[in-house]
């Protein structure tokens, strides 16, 4: 075994030895100029709070995190979105300066995990240099990653090769997924944010590794293709977030299926499989749609487009748009072609699935009973899930049970009081009328509430039997649970994320 | 077989040693020994289910072994987790001197018990059936017969600390009585009668090493179970077909307007065509009396025993299938009787069957796709936490099947797998999908795609399901071949396609 390994340690070595001989340019010897490249780096300090979803009125728990960060042109600092999420204080440092000084979160995409930062004070900028973007760099070529990780203080340096370029899932928000390249140079906590660099020019930002124990040497970096995305998106002051068609759809590698949709076998294109309602080719496209080109270009019968010298999912067409550009594609319907032309949009049922940050929980208290939407942060802290709230969270975009439920509301807790003493057994249920009254976000909860009755009749998913509570009783007890539970507010109902129109009629019924 | 001296002689030391030991002891065990050689029999269940997941498959036999009481009649009492899935069945006495086959006469999976036949003419020769007990009350000694190889009976006594209903199986709650007491010897088996006195009480139900109690199938339960297997057509423990709830809110009972001297349930669901909805029981009402007894807003009414009790009790054990019992609901500011006919709900007429035992899952294999009913047999497949593990679609449709109003489908059919071939490339991730219809025709049972495979539209066979991508295509043409290559290279079965009329 230690012979073996030893082997292989002095192969490997010679094989570096030997690239490096046969390949003399720059390029591919990834030495860097590490005296220029680290006047570009940024130490980042943050101070953030995270809520507690359990605990909905409550400001949350503090936590102090670091991270790294770079600069590029026009005095801007990147960094990964989770590096500054949730932050109520942050401070940077840079190389060869021992002041901190306070930033601010200019942007953040928690969909890409990029957050650009700015300095109030120039005297930060001083003697420091910013990195020029690259391009998306050659698998098999050697890149180097600057930072702070954990194991020190001082400024890292680590070096690897470019293992794989594919869609990754971004886990910072959980749902997006993206370009991104894998490279076999360490990266730890503390690493996130910072550079990655080949050439002098960034070609990526380090923002995450692979936890467990069945993979090695595997760390993310996030590509230029979606650094320049963030940038061009935020040039018109805010960001927009990505931009989606809100279909499934179906490869087409199977040769009795393709001649069923009356297609020649090949390796061209895929079937329609979902089309979702709140997406943007709802209307436009039907399950059964042989999608055929993207934007001209021809759709292999795996759903992936040549592209960047590469055959990448067509999703990456999509992906580099933005919010009001629009996406053409020539499809086939019932044996006839047809090119159809779509606005793009982002399917908003998507983002309660994702991890939300720099929000505050939105939740109803009422006669001690507390309703919250159903999210990601949510559904993360129930220890035991019933099969209803299961199946409403997970089947949310599939069998679009948003239609019905915009927001899934949930009793999510009861706070002890007399007068609530019999509606434990609806915790965790999720609400459907209140007062004969569909539930739909939870302003209807607010309002219903507000409505005055003599009862509040609250029906809930899957058991038929209400929950009654008495108006007068509620009223009575409101103080009383407020002050027992050290309550400050009764509800918070901003930070939504539907999209207006489904909101706006309900603010008015307030 | 070795030389039968050689016993002899271990025996004659064993008794010789214990006898040493302590005297008295001997001479009970004796008069043990002998009486539980006349009256329980030790019953050696050799057993084979199948592999839902792929139906054509069995899965490895396994023998289990256990004690079974003869009761009157010469039948011999056992419980029905013993004989699930038997193959063959085999008596022994406890000695060890005497075998008889047997066949299983009656079986009920939801209260855990079997009544087994002797299939020898001589099995009662020499043979006293035990009797049924009283029914036990708290505080009462029971003992656990275990039996060792050579006959000896090692009773394990315990005190009756708690009777109330406990799971039986999934869903089906009746009486038992739990022991403080712990086996004396660890056994690999469950089913042990449980005596008192000279009379059978119970068959031990559960054994908990850890919290060291147990439980026991409660003489009512087999009383009753005994008493509706004298019948020609075993029917199974009634049940009335509704759901309910607790009406201990004020609150709620306020807003129905029941009055505060009143008990009594709300009823939340009524099983349709189920009994209470042939007698007209509807959601909403509550109900205040079932025969003799007042309901409380619990859902329990005084047993003459053990006081509080489980209304469950009530319906499934004390009455039988067939019997009509008075119910009075509380609806609308009425008092109203209804007469319901109790009746055993078969697992054939949910539409996810609870359990299939002892046949053959039904299953087609088309063009490589495996179409089978969905039953909570088949999700066990995916482990002891099936409810988390297996699709939660799946899981949702088994917990709120009598809640799918309007649904007009008598059986969930799905697609549980695809045997790969060369035709079916592309298929193969293909799991758990739900098939709405075939060729254009609705799938309600498994029969049905039988019939609708039968008419391909446009030469193609269409298959929708409620999961990406919505549709699969096979040729017909191609599923002789497709067919052909399965039987070859996997030695899979094909079963025909009329196989299941």
């Amino acid at each position: 075994m230690k012979i073996n390994g030893l082997l292989t340690y002095l192969l490997a070595g010679i094989t570096i030895v030997l690239l490096m001989a046969v390949v003399p340019p720059a390029p591919a010897n990834g030495s860097e100029d590490i005296e220029s490249n680290r006047k570009c780096v940024v130490h980042i300090y943050t101070v953030s709070q995270t809520p507690d979803f359990t605990a909905p009125w409550d400001p949350g728990r503090s936590n102090a995190g670091m991270g790294t960060g770079f600069i590029i042109s026009k005095q801007r600092i990147l960094t990964n979105a989770h590096v500054v999420s949730n932050a109520r204080f942050i401070t940077v440092e840079k190389e060869g300066d021992s002041r901190r000084y306070e930033a601010h979160v200019k942007f953040i995409a928690h969909d890409c995990d990029l957050a650009m930062l700015e300095v109030p004070d120039s005297a930060f900028f001083k003697e420091t240099a910013e990195l020029p973007l690259g391009g998306v760099p050659n698998l098999d070529s050697i890149v180097t990653v600057l930072g702070y990780p954990i194991g020190g203080n001082r400024l890292s340096v680590t070096r690897g090769v470019v293992s794989r370029i594919d869609y990754q899932v971004y886990s910072h928000s959980g749902v997006d997924s993206h370009l991104a390249i894998q490279i076999d140079a360490a990266i730890n906590p503390g690493n996130s944010g910072g550079p990655v660099i080949q050439d002098g020019a960034v070609v990526g930002v380090a923002f995450q590794g692979f936890s467990g124990m069945v993979a090695q040497n595997v760390g993310y970096m996030i590509p230029v293709p979606v650094i320049k995305r963030f940038l061009k998106d935020v040039a018109d002051g805010r960001y927009d977030r990505y931009v989606d068609i809100g279909i499934q759809f179906f490869p087409l590698i199977n040769n009795t299926y393709r001649r069923a949709l009356g297609l020649d076998p090949g390796d061209y294109g895929v079937m329609v499989s979902e089309v979702m309602q709140a997406g943007a080719a709802y209307g436009q496209l039907e399950v059964g749609d042989v999608l055929l080109t993207i934007d001209s270009r021809p759709i292999f019968s795996d759903g992936r487009v040549a592209m960047d010298n590469d055959r990448l999912m067509l999703n990456e067409i999509v992906e580099r748009k933005f919010k009001g550009d629009t996406v053409s594609l020539q499809i086939m319907r019932g044996g006839k072609m047809t090119k159809v032309t779509i606005p793009l949009n982002t399917p908003w049922p998507y983002l309660t699935q994702a991890q939300q940050y720099d929000v505050r929980p939105r939740f109803v208290l009422f006669g001690g009973l507390v309703f919250q939407p159903l999210s990601s942060s949510f559904y993360a802290t129930l220890q035991n899930k019933s099969i209803t709230l299961r199946y409403y969270y997970t089947q949310f975009l599939g069998k679009e049970l948003y239609l019905k439920h915009p927001e899934v509301i949930v009793i999510s807790k009861v706070l002890p009081d007399p007068i609530n003493t019999y509606q434990k057994r609806f915790v965790h249920t999720i609400v459907e009328e209140i007062n004969g009254v569909k539930i739909k976000t939870l302003e209807d909860v607010s309002s219903a509430f507000k409505k005055p009755d003599e009862f509040y009749v609250i029906r809930v998913v899957g058991d038929p039997q209400p929950l009654v509570m008495e108006a007068k009783a509620v009223a009575e007890a409101r103080d009383r649970i407020l002050k027992r539970y050290r309550i400050s507010e009764e509800q918070y109902l901003g930070d939504s994320i539907l999209p207006e129109e489904l909101t706006a009629k309900n603010a008015k019924g307030q | 077989m070795r030389h039968p001296l050689l016993y002899t002689i271990v025996a004659i030391i064993a008794l010789a040693l214990s006898a040493c030991a302590s005297p008295f002891i001997q001479a009970d065990g004796q008069e043990l020994k002998s009486s539980a050689l006349r009256s329980v029999i030790r019953v050696t269940v050799t057993s084979q289910g199948y592999q839902f997941h792929r139906p054509w498959q069995q899965r490895r036999p396994t023998t289990q072994t256990g004690i079974g009481a003869i009761v009157s009649g010469g039948q011999v009492l056992v419980t029905a987790s013993l004989v699930a899935n038997h193959r063959y069945i085999e008596l022994e006495s406890i000695d060890a001197e005497t075998k008889y086959r047997a066949a299983v006469a009656v079986v009920d999976y939801e209260a855990n018990l079997a009544l087994l036949r002797p299939l020898d003419d001589d099995f009662m020769l020499n043979r006293v059936p035990l009797e049924i007990a009283n029914p036990i009350s708290q505080g009462d000694s029971l003992s656990i017969w275990q039996v060792k190889h050579n006959g000896n009976v090692i009773p394990t006594t315990g005190k009756v600390t708690s009777i109330e209903l406990r799971a039986f199986s999934r869903g089906n709650y009746f009486l038992a009585y739990r022991l403080n007491s712990a086996l004396q010897y660890g056994a690999n088996n469950l089913t042990l009668p449980v005596v008192r006195g000279k009379k059978l009480a119970g068959f031990m139900l559960r054994n908990d090493t850890s919290g060291q109690t147990i439980d026991v199938i409660a003489t009512q339960v087999i009383r009753h179970f005994l008493k509706d297997a004298q019948k020609p057509n075993y029917q199974g423990f009634p049940r009335a077909g509704f759901h309910y709830g607790p009406m201990l809110d004020p609150q709620l009972r306020r807003y129905i307007g029941l009055p505060e001297e009143i008990g009594g349930i709300y009823v939340q669901k009524v099983i349709k065509g189920g009994p209470a909805a042939v007698a007209g029981m509807a959601p909403q009402d509550v109900i205040t009396r079932i025969g003799d007894f007042a309901v409380s807003n619990t859902g329990q009414y005084e047993h003459p025993l053990y006081g509080n009790t489980s209304i469950a009790h009530l319906i499934r054990t004390v009455y039988h299938a067939g019997d009509t019992v008075p119910f009075q609901v509380f609806r609308k500011g009425k008092v109203v009787t209804l007469n319901i006919q109790l009746n055993h709900r078969k697992p054939d007429e949910y539409l996810v069957p609870p359990y299939v035992v002892d046949r053959q899952p039904k299953y087609l294999i088309v063009g490589g796709l495996i179409f089978q009913e969905l039953s909570v047999s088949y999700l066990r497949e995916y482990g002891k936490d099936w409810a988390s593990r297996a699709p939660i679609d799946l899981v949702y449709y088994q917990q709120n099947q009598d809640y799918r109003n309007g649904d007009q489908r008598e059986k969930i059919i799905i697609i549980s797998n695809v045997i790969e071939t060369p035709f079916t490339i592309g298929y193969e991730n293909f799991s758990d999908l739900v098939v709405t219809r075939v060729n254009g025709q609705t799938i309600r049972k498994l029969a049905d795609v039988t019939t609708a495979i039968k008419a391909p539209q446009g030469g193609f066979h269409k298959i929708e399901v409620e999961q990406t991508p919505g549709i699969l295509y096979l040729d017909p043409k191609e599923v002789p071949l497709i067919h052909q290559i399965i039987r070859q290279r996997y030695r899979i079965p094909i079963p025909s396609l009329d196989h299941l009329q």
